[in-house]
């Protein structure tokens, strides 16, 4: 994937993010933002290298992609921005949440089941393929423990990884994850092509 | 515990050691560390193995990767540096099924397959495991003290333990 197929992606995950972003604010009752900052690729096993080293314990919400194309969809970022996040959809004051409990877990969980649906669906949008997410899994575990699995499911084909640094705004809260899609590679080409120009 | 002489052995990689060094191989999930050591000629090696069979894989020149050519690799590699391959005290840790991949009913259970593929490469190698943490849910990582030939495995939320 060159930087210009990436360029035509970021209108995509622009419209996917604005939509999770209206129903994450439907959600808690309160205005709440969702934005991809910047799409880049990277090897997948450097990625516990963003979030402190693959030892490092991150919360995750994983979803697999089914339809026209099979792949992965993972949104991860450290314990304590989750718990930021939590508090944002609960609104509860800031420090409140302080562990993944069940209410934190299930916040967690929608806000990473609008996130890939909302993409997916914009990415249906311009390529016409159908796609839609498994319900979502949150795990809070190593990250190298959470994404090795995932990577050895990929690496016979491709190990590189779509990252959207994404970040939820509410008023003056924010919250920063990684938000990760990972086509098996011979649908990469189909989603590619079917970009717009 | 990790201390400033911690050499991490990252996926897919292996690392021989003499120093009183710590290999450390951080997050395991489906993947499996193997941990090798002689207590004579006081030299240790750890594999991080993230798949079964090099036959599946495209990059033969990385051995660290499968468990077919990662356990011999490090076999060969800890004997040319004056280990006795009877006298190696090999532990394995991970193989768990942190995450279920593809949704419910579509679960890859690599690190079962991992675990097998290991225990299989041993027994072909004439070698036997002095112990083991494998399976389960949880990610780990596994720590070879090269000085004393030590193995610790943390998980999270538990304290750390010796294997």
């Amino acid at each position: 994937m060159n930087d210009s197929k990436l360029a035509t992606l970021c209108p995509v995950a622009d419209a996917g993010f604005r939509r999770a972003g209206q129903g994450l604010s439907e959600m808690a009752g309160t205005d709440i933002a969702a934005t991809a900052t910047r799409i880049r690729r990277l090897p997948l096993a450097k990625v516990p290298d963003l979030l402190g080293g693959p030892g490092v314990v991150v919360a995750t919400v994983y979803l697999a992609i089914k339809g026209d194309v099979e792949g992965h969809m993972v949104l991860m970022m450290p314990l304590s921005e989750a718990c930021a996040l939590a508090d944002m959809l609960l609104e509860l004051p800031s420090g409140s949440t302080r562990e993944l409990d069940g209410l934190a877990s299930s916040a967690l969980g929608e806000v990473g089941n609008l996130v890939g649906s909302f993409f997916l669906a914009a990415l249906a949008d311009v390529t016409s393929l159908r796609l839609s997410p498994t319900p979502p899994t949150i795990i809070a575990d190593m990250s190298g423990a959470v994404l090795d699995a995932v990577l050895a499911d990929l690496s016979m084909e491709s190990d590189q990884v779509l990252i959207i640094d994404t970040l939820f705004a509410q008023s003056s809260r924010r919250v920063s994850a990684c938000f990760l899609v990972l086509p098996r590679e011979r649908y990469l080409e189909l989603i590619l092509g079917r970009l717009p120009r | 515990m990790a201390s400033d002489r911690t050499r991490a052995v990252g996926m897919g990689e292996l690392a021989i050691s003499h120093s009183d060094e710590v290999l450390a191989a951080y997050g395991l999930g489906s993947c499996v560390g193997v941990a090798a050591w002689d207590p004579v000629a006081r030299v240790g090696g750890l594999a991080h193995v993230m798949l079964p069979s090099s036959a599946i894989g495209r990059q033969p020149e990385a051995p660290g990767r499968f468990a077919d050519t990662a356990v011999p690799t490090l076999v060969a590699a800890l004997t040319r540096q004056g280990a006795n391959k009877g006298r190696l005290i090999l532990k394995i840790a991970g193989g768990a099924q942190v995450l279920a991949l593809g949704g419910a009913g579509n679960t890859l259970a690599i690190g079962e397959k991992n675990v097998a593929a290991v225990r299989q490469v041993l027994r072909q190698l004439g070698l036997s495991l002095a112990a083991e943490d494998v399976g389960g849910n949880n990610g780990r990582t596994m720590l070879l003290h090269v000085a004393t030939g030590q193995v610790t495995v943390q998980t999270v939320g538990q304290a750390a333990r010796t294997l």
